[in-house]
């Protein structure tokens, strides 16, 4: 976010740019604002905000409306899928789920397992990628920005965008396992019977 | 000024859904080679009265200027839910 003497970072809820001076975006870019503000920087040009130029953000004011409220979620793996965007409905739970799956763990309870597994993340059906080194020269360095893909996008076995399942909402509905209704059904069964004596007892007290 | 709306410079962006910048691509190809100037503004924000003014007066200050952004304010209220989206800005 903008803020005070952070020039360098860019806001792109509003923001003008000179596009004379920048160059296109590379398909599927998320944070345009921040690519636009690194490349501008890498051209030579520079970057600023403007504290006078209010812009209001609407966000959820309600704790409810919170729920859905994005959070992102970055995969580092060998096997990670390049260049790749899920549109799984993934939560924290998901997380759980993924190790509870690869390490063949019960789970925990029924909301982690019916989490959302995180799996069309990976592409397992090749060799490892080999890993990325971060230097301060060279192509995987802060004075390259977009850093380079390791597979050219063409050659990609699987497509950019995704999703394993989709049921939206389905591990934000806890279900019910047995033993939770069992005890649910005789406490009701518990007061009912309770309540029944009571009465009995009074009436009968009522007749003496 | 005039502000163009992504979808209405090419009828097929609304339909292609390829993206922001796909969207935005489109619009640099027409405006590059004029060298006016583009501003981008996110569909759940809203600027102040004076702040796209603002914005072009900063801009207009610097040749070298490439890129100026704006200043977010958050309207949360008081409530728990608001500690939270505080905590996660």
């Amino acid at each position: 976010m903008s803020r005070e003497g952070a020039n360098n970072h860019s806001c792109d809820e509003m923001m003008v740019v000179r596009p004379s001076y920048l160059a296109k975006l590379p398909p599927g870019t998320i944070n345009d604002g921040a690519y636009l503000a690194g490349l501008a920087t890498i051209k030579g040009y520079r970057v600023s905000y403007s504290p006078d130029a209010k812009v209001i953000i609407d966000v959820p004011t309600r704790l409810a409306d919170v729920r859905g409220q994005r959070l992102p979620l970055i995969v580092i793996s060998p096997y990670a899928k390049e260049n790749y965007v899920s549109e799984t409905l993934l939560s924290h739970l998901s997380i759980l789920h993924y190790i509870e799956y690869n390490w063949i763990l019960n789970p925990l309870n029924s909301a982690v397992a019916q989490a959302n597994l995180p799996l069309d993340l990976f592409y397992f059906n090749t060799q490892p990628r080999p890993p990325l080194i971060l230097n301060s020269t060279g192509p995987y360095s802060y004075k390259s920005y977009p850093v380079p893909l390791q597979i050219p996008l063409e050659h990609l076995e699987y497509k950019r965008s995704g999703s394993l399942i989709n049921t939206p909402d389905q591990y934000l509905v806890p279900t019910l396992d047995i033993a939770t209704i069992a005890i649910i059904v005789a406490s009701i069964i518990y007061i009912i019977s309770t309540r029944f004596e009571q009465r009995k007892r009074t009436s009968a007290r009522r007749k003496m | 000024m005039r502000i163009l709306r992504l979808k209405t410079v090419d009828s097929t962006l609304s339909s292609s859904q390829k993206g922001k910048s796909s969207a935005i691509n489109r619009v640099f190809e027409l405006l590059q080679p004029t060298g006016k100037i583009l501003l981008l503004l996110n569909g759940d924000a809203m600027p102040f009265p004076d702040a796209i003014d603002n914005l072009l007066e900063t801009l207009s200050k610097d040749d070298r200027l490439a890129v100026v952004s704006s200043y977010p304010v958050i309207f949360t209220g008081e409530s728990i839910a608001s500690d939270i989206l505080r905590l996660m800005w």
